[in-house]
């Protein structure tokens, strides 16, 4: 590689930069990346909650207690009252309730440790993703199969974008345990939708096509027309994710 | 760069290759207890209260502040309805078209189906780990009106609390509208979609 006039100093000094070089430029590179500093962060909850007993086992749908992602930006942490709707009768002289009943009986919320957080100056709103029949496996994965919440994805921004530019890649279509509302679509027709296939009625295909004024698909407009109710929740069409900064940063 | 290879710089190196492709291939996870660290902490988390965090500034400590007495929320009011009055305050003004039956099943399968399970004969999943005895729906509440079965979901009953913090107006006469389509037996319950 070298020739012969390059003495050996120089030759180590070369070699020891490159080596430092590769040794920078990985440790920053994945070093800052949130595959790396986010992902598996699993805090110890004041309660040993179990999701993969209540989700998994009893098929407990995760909006019974987080109920308000349909509606609002924010999912909230169920308040004691939701744990003590069942622990009034279940399990309820268990040592491990015992502090769900302390808490109640107090009026003293319980403080549980949040596992996934987005930057502050970023605006994640649940319901607009909820009623896209886009399920919670896609961002939090299979929270029902989990004794301690772990933070499965990285939440950063290129994984955001991602999927806001390829949905059907991405997108885990609602399932039952999730409870989203898929109107009078089965989820596997809307699964179907998502991936871009040919649903039972076939006529719904979308084009994930970017034009200016994106063309979801047609096939939630009948259901629409149907519900006559002002109020209802609705499930909005399927459509690509918006890019442009102001939709997540204002 | 003669000679032989020697063996442990050799594993050595095997080992941190395998080490970092399994890691950043997705493949290699560990799990931390603290929270991520932030080497450059952009405004990630400004002086703000966000939603059900406590706050220093309110004696009580609460972030999310309780309504004012005698303040209704936007969304509807409060329920207050009493047992005497159910069939005349509680009037159900939606129509049982399909997609009404539809919310009314998925919010049935949600919030009901634990204990009453999927298709309202009790003896729900949850009801099976210890929770008493939860009523057939099917046949108790044949005879209960509209609005009684409305006042049920919104006030609780006997050891049910209340779902009028977790159900809207509007999806809470969905559930009635479901619950009166199962009895009739136009709706087959189940656990995913809904199947007339």
């Amino acid at each position: 590689m070298f020739t012969k006039e390059v003495n050996k100093k120089t030759k180590t000094t070369i070699w020891a930069g490159l080596a430092l070089l590769t040794i920078v430029g990985v440790v920053s590179y994945y070093g800052f990346n949130n595959v790396v500093t986010d992902v598996g962060y699993r805090p110890e909850q004041p309660i040993p909650y179990s999701h993969k007993l209540h989700a998994g086992e009893l098929k407990i749908s995760c909006m019974y207690c987080h109920n308000t992602v349909e509606k609002s930006a924010h999912a909230a942490v169920p308040s004691t009252s939701t744990c003590m709707n069942c622990h009034i009768a279940v399990k309820a002289e268990s040592p491990k309730i015992a502090k769900i009943k302390e808490s109640w009986e107090n009026n003293k919320p319980i403080e549980w440790r949040r596992v996934h957080k987005l930057p502050d100056y970023v605006r994640f709103n649940h319901s607009r993703h909820i009623r896209a029949q886009i399920d919670c496996a896609s961002c939090h994965g299979e929270v029902e199969k989990m004794g301690v919440v772990t933070q499965m994805k990285p939440l950063s921004m290129s994984w955001c974008l991602d999927c806001h530019r390829n949905p059907q890649e991405f997108v885990v279509p609602a399932r039952a345990v999730s409870g989203i509302f898929t109107g009078l679509n089965s989820n596997e027709e809307v699964a179907k939708l998502i991936k871009n296939e040919q649903p039972s009625w076939g006529e719904g295909k979308w084009k994930p096509v970017r034009d200016g004024k994106t063309e979801a698909i047609g096939i939630l407009d009948h259901e629409l027309k149907q519900s006559g109710v002002p109020g209802l929740v609705m499930p909005k069409k399927l459509a690509l994710g918006p890019e442009n900064c102001s939709s997540c940063h204002y | 760069m003669k000679g032989k290879i020697k063996f442990f710089p050799t594993l050595l190196f095997t080992l941190v290759v395998v080490f970092w492709v399994a890691l950043l291939s997705g493949n290699l996870m560990w799990t931390s207890n603290n929270p991520p660290l932030q080497i450059i902490d952009d405004m990630d988390d400004q002086a703000k209260v966000k939603p059900q965090v406590s706050s220093a500034f309110f004696a009580d400590g609460k972030g999310t502040r309780d309504p004012l007495e005698n303040t209704l929320p936007i969304t509807g009011h409060k329920y207050s309805v009493e047992l005497d009055d159910v069939d005349v305050k509680n009037i159900n003004n939606i129509p049982a078209t399909d997609i009404v039956l539809a919310r009314g099943q998925n919010r049935f399968n949600i919030y009901c189906s634990p204990c009453h399970n999927y298709d309202g004969k009790g003896n729900g999943l949850v009801a099976q780990r210890g929770f008493s005895n939860p009523p057939n729906l099917m046949e108790n509440a044949k005879n209960l009106s509209d609005g009684r079965i409305f006042h049920i979901i919104s006030a609780g009953q006997n050891i049910m609390s209340s779902y009028a913090d977790k159900t809207s107006e509007l999806d809470r006469w969905a559930i009635v509208h479901y619950i009166r389509a199962m009895q009739k037996g136009s709706v087959n319950p189940q656990p995913v979609a809904f199947n007339k």
